[in-house]
C-alpha cells in the first residue's frame, strides 16, 4: 500500500469522524497539521486513532499517539506497521 | 429542544441512571466537564422522537449506531438535523454550532405488543458502583428490563412510547443504566452505542466487559437483551481530584511559619484554594475561607484545619460574581493581611479555534469585574495587603481551545498593574502558574499536571515580599 493510498483512507476516516459535510471542498494533505482542523480535538483524535487501528489491524503506542502533530506523522507510523 | 435539571431528574427516574454527572449540580462541578451534562441516551431518544414525528406508524429499530461526540449542556438550545441516506436515517444533534450526537439507524414497520412491565419498585439503589479500571476487567452482570410506563409516557408522550414499543424503550434505557450505574458506573462517560435486532427469551439485559483500552481509558462492553444485541463504549472518567491531606501537608510546613498571616482565601473549597488553606492553616495562620457552591467541601477543609488545633478558621458563602449582593463587611472585619483569589469558572470550556463571546464574558466576570470590586473594597481598609492573583502559562502557550480564557487572564494581569498603581497599599502578585493537578485540569486523555503543592513557594514568596 502506497503512502497516497494511506492518505486517501486517512482522509475518509477523518471525514467520517469529524462529520465533514463539504467532502469535495475538504482538503487533507500529507503536510496538513492536526491543528489546521478545528474539529480535530482530543476526543476526535482518539476516535480517529482507534478507527485507523480497527481498519489496519494494529495498535499505536500511547507515545506515538501523543507525538502525532501532522498527517505526515500518522502516515509514516502506519507505513512502519504494515 | 433544551434540557433542564428537571429533565435530568425525570430521566433518571425513568432510566434509573442516577449518575451524579447528570443530576447533581454540586458534585458534577468537580467532574471533568464542570457542570451537569445531559444523559447521552436521553438525547438519543429525543432525537429518535423528533424523527418519529414524520410518521404515525410504530417502528422497530433494526440497527442503530450512536456516537456521543461531545457533552450536551443544560439549558442550551439543541437543533436536530434529519437526513435519509440510502436505507438509513441519519440524525445529528447540534448545540452551539458543534455536533454533539450522531445517530445512524435502520428501521422497519412493526406492531408492538404491550408487556406487563409496569414495575415501579425494581430498583432501590440510587448510588452508582465505583470500580477501578482493574476491577472492570471481565466484569459482567445483568440489569432488569422493566419500565415505569406511566412515567415514560408522561415524559416522552404516550404516542412515542407506543411507536417505539415500551419493551424496546426499556432496553435502550437499560444501556444508560449499565454505563452510568454498573460498568464503569460512577466514573463513566458514555461514548458510543451500537445495537441490532437479536431476540433473546429473557427480561434481562446481560452485559460483559469485552475489552479495556488502557491508553485512552476506554471500556468496551457487549450486551444481550430481549430485543437487541449491543456494543457499548465508555470512557473511564477521572474521579474527582483528592488533594493532599493536612497530615501530608504538615511535612512541608514549619511550625507557626504563617502565624502572623490573616489570610482571606476566595474559592477555598477545592483545588489550589484548598491546598493554600491547608498550607497556611498548618503554619498557624488565621483563615477566612469562602466557597460559592461546595458547602460540604469547605466544611471538610475547615474541619481538617481545626483538627490540627488551629482554631482560627472560619468560612462564609460568597459568590464573587454577584458582587452587588455581597456584604463586604464580613471581609473588612476580618482585616486580612493576605488575600488569595482562586475564583474561576470551568476553564477548559473552549472549542478549538472558535472564539465564544459568551465564554469570554464569563471569564471576564470572574477575572476582571468581580476581582476589581473585591480589590476596591480591600483598599478601603487602608492597610497593607498582599494579594495573589494566579495567572497561567496558557498565556505564553496560547492553546487553540483556550482563547477566551487566555485573553481574559491576560487582561487580568494588566488590571492587576493598574490596581497596584491606583491603590498603593495593595501589592498584587500574578505569577503564571503551570498546569497543576486539580479538578479543573484532569482530562480523558493523558496530560501532564504538576503537583499543586508548588503553590507553597508562591505563598512563601508573598510573605517575604515588601
Amino acid at each position: 500500500m502506497s503512502s497516497s493510498d494511506i492518505e486517501k483512507s486517512l482522509k475518509e476516516i477523518v471525514i467520517d469522524v469529524l462529520d465533514i459535510e463539504d467532502i469535495d471542498g475538504f482538503n487533507l494533505y500529507e503536510d496538513s497539521k492536526i491543528d489546521d482542523f478545528p474539529e480535530w480535538d482530543s476526543l476526535a483524535h482518539i476516535n480517529i486513532i482507534t478507527q485507523i487501528e480497527s481498519i489496519y489491524g494494529f495498535r499505536f503506542s500511547l507515545d506515538e499517539v501523543e507525538s502525532f502533530n501532522s498527517i505526515k506523522d500518522i502516515i509514516k507510523s502506519i507505513c512502519s506497521k504494515i | 429542544m433544551k434540557f433542564s435539571i428537571t429533565d435530568q431528574l425525570k430521566f433518571s427516574e425513568i432510566s434509573q441512571d442516577f449518575n451524579p454527572i447528570h443530576c447533581d449540580e454540586i458534585l458534577s462541578r468537580r467532574y471533568i466537564f464542570g457542570e451537569p451534562i445531559v444523559h447521552g441516551t436521553n438525547a438519543m431518544i429525543f432525537a429518535i422522537k423528533e424523527w418519529s414525528k414524520l410518521s404515525d406508524s410504530p417502528f422497530f429499530i433494526d440497527k442503530l449506531k450512536c456516537i456521543f461526540r461531545k457533552p450536551i449542556f443544560l439549558n442550551k438550545k439543541i437543533t436536530t438535523k434529519i437526513e435519509n441516506i440510502n436505507n438509513s436515517i441519519k440524525i445529528t444533534l447540534i448545540q452551539e454550532h458543534e455536533i454533539k450526537v450522531k445517530i445512524l439507524m435502520e428501521v422497519s414497520a412493526t406492531k408492538h405488543h404491550y408487556f406487563d412491565m409496569n414495575n415501579n419498585d425494581l430498583y432501590t439503589n440510587k448510588s452508582p458502583i465505583e470500580l477501578s479500571l482493574d476491577d472492570l476487567k471481565n466484569y459482567s452482570g445483568k440489569v432488569d428490563c422493566s419500565l415505569n410506563i406511566s412515567l415514560a409516557e408522561k415524559y416522552y408522550s404516550k404516542e412515542f412510547v407506543h411507536k417505539i414499543g415500551c419493551d424496546k424503550l426499556a432496553e435502550i434505557l437499560g444501556y444508560s443504566r449499565i454505563i452510568g450505574m454498573h460498568a464503569p458506573g460512577l466514573n463513566s462517560i458514555f461514548s458510543q452505542l451500537t445495537f441490532h435486532k437479536n431476540t433473546h427469551h429473557s427480561n434481562l439485559i446481560s452485559y460483559e466487559v469485552n475489552s479495556i483500552d488502557k491508553r485512552f481509558n476506554i471500556i468496551n462492553i457487549k450486551s444481550d437483551g430481549p430485543n437487541f444485541s449491543a456494543c457499548l463504549k465508555a470512557f473511564y472518567r477521572p474521579p474527582k481530584v483528592k488533594q493532599k491531606t493536612i497530615e501530608e501537608i504538615k511535612n512541608y510546613i514549619l511550625v507557626n511559619e504563617f502565624k502572623d498571616h490573616r489570610a482571606l482565601i476566595i474559592g477555598a473549597s477545592r483545588g489550589l484554594g484548598e491546598i493554600t488553606a491547608k498550607c497556611l492553616g498548618c503554619g498557624g495562620a488565621s483563615l477566612q475561607l469562602t466557597y460559592a457552591k461546595g458547602m460540604q467541601d469547605i466544611i471538610d477543609v475547615s474541619n481538617a484545619i481545626l483538627g490540627i488545633n488551629n482554631q482560627n478558621v472560619s468560612f462564609l458563602k460568597l459568590d464573587i460574581t454577584k458582587s452587588n449582593e455581597i456584604d463586604f463587611n464580613d471581609i473588612k472585619q476580618f482585616k486580612p493581611t493576605h488575600v488569595f483569589y482562586y475564583a474561576t469558572p470551568f476553564i477548559f470550556s473552549g472549542s478549538k479555534n472558535k472564539f465564544s463571546r459568551e465564554k469570554y464574558n464569563k471569564f471576564r466576570l470572574y477575572y476582571l469585574d468581580a476581582f476589581e470590586i473585591l480589590v476596591k473594597n480591600l483598599s478601603e481598609l487602608n492597610k497593607n495587603i498582599k494579594i495573589l492573583y494566579p495567572s497561567s502559562i496558557a498565556i505564553d502557550e496560547e492553546p487553540a481551545d483556550m482563547l477566551e480564557y487566555t485573553l481574559a487572564k491576560k487582561e487580568g494581569e494588566e488590571l492587576c498593574l493598574k490596581l497596584e498603581k491606583k491603590y498603593p497599599n495593595l501589592k498584587i502578585l500574578c505569577p503564571r502558574l503551570p498546569r497543576l493537578y486539580t479538578d479543573q485540569t484532569v482530562s480523558l486523555t493523558s496530560v501532564k499536571n504538576e503537583d499543586p503543592i508548588q503553590i507553597l513557594d508562591i505563598i512563601r514568596s508573598m510573605s517575604n515580599r515588601d
